[in-house]
């Protein structure tokens, strides 16, 4: 399995990148919203894990892009939430977000759960 | 937080480099007070700290950071920038961000710093309440 992870922060690149390798997943890193639009068109991945504050192109212009390819809409995306950003959750799956995920209170397992369900 | 040990260094690295990005902003803003793309920084970098310190366990430290997130996403969003009271107190609440990340940095632990936390809210209006 192949996932794009789109996250502009070095610690959460790292953090999350690292975690799913550890658990054989293979993860390709893209710093921001017009970075990983283009990885996107370039490559095919099995998930994409999306943040939504991001430098460049953010996320929620990252979904409204991919809403206009019917390849890119086919590839499950699973966004990143933090606290305070439940409106942002809601607009996010309006835009055609699969699910979303806190990145903040961290629990791997259901992660893996939502990953593998996503992808299966 | 337990199983996170490793990732301090890593923590530590990141959230100085958010701190000096904040600093910098709001350095920024003191010569040009309506610098869209530096409000848009600020947010951006507030943001990515809230994160980091909530994934870590530093709840205050969370705190502050979601409390300066919000001061410049509504600002970005109504296209007007912070009071300069408000900028002052940012600033502060930067600076002690950065002496405890010094601190976190020795193994001490997350200080109380409810105080802080309750000044920027009601210089900021925004309820941080978790």
């Amino acid at each position: 399995m192949t996932i794009l992870l789109i996250e502009d922060d070095n610690f959460f690149q790292k953090f999350y990148s690292t975690k799913l390798r550890d658990n054989n997943v293979m993860v390709e890193v893209a710093s921001n919203g017009e970075e990983g639009l283009q990885k996107m068109i370039e490559a095919r991945f099995d998930l994409i894990l999306l943040d939504l504050v991001m430098p460049k192109l953010d996320g929620f212009e990252v979904l409204r892009e991919r809403a206009k390819n019917d390849d890119l809409k086919k590839v499950p995306v699973l966004v990143f939430s933090t606290l305070g950003q439940e409106q942002d959750i809601e607009k996010a799956i309006q835009l055609g977000a699969t699910d979303y995920q806190n990145k903040t209170f961290f629990n791997f397992e259901e992660l893996m759960k939502k990953i593998v369900t996503l992808t299966s | 937080m337990a199983g996170f040990s490793e990732y301090h260094a890593l923590f530590l690295s990141a959230a100085t480099e958010n701190i000096a990005r904040l600093r910098n902003g709001i350095a920024s803003l003191e010569q040009n007070e309506d610098d869209k793309e530096v409000i848009k920084l600020m947010h951006i970098a507030a943001h990515s700290l809230k994160g980091e310190c909530l994934v870590m366990g530093y709840q205050q430290l969370g705190t502050l950071s979601f409390i300066m997130e919000k001061i410049f996403q509504q600002a970005k969003e109504t296209q007007t920038t912070p009071t300069q009271e408000v900028r002052k107190n940012v600033q502060s609440v930067i600076e002690n961000i950065a002496i405890v990340l010094e601190q976190l940095e020795q193994q001490k632990s997350e200080p109380d710093m409810s105080a802080q936390i309750k000044s920027l809210e009601a210089v900021s209006g925004i309820d941080a309440t978790l």
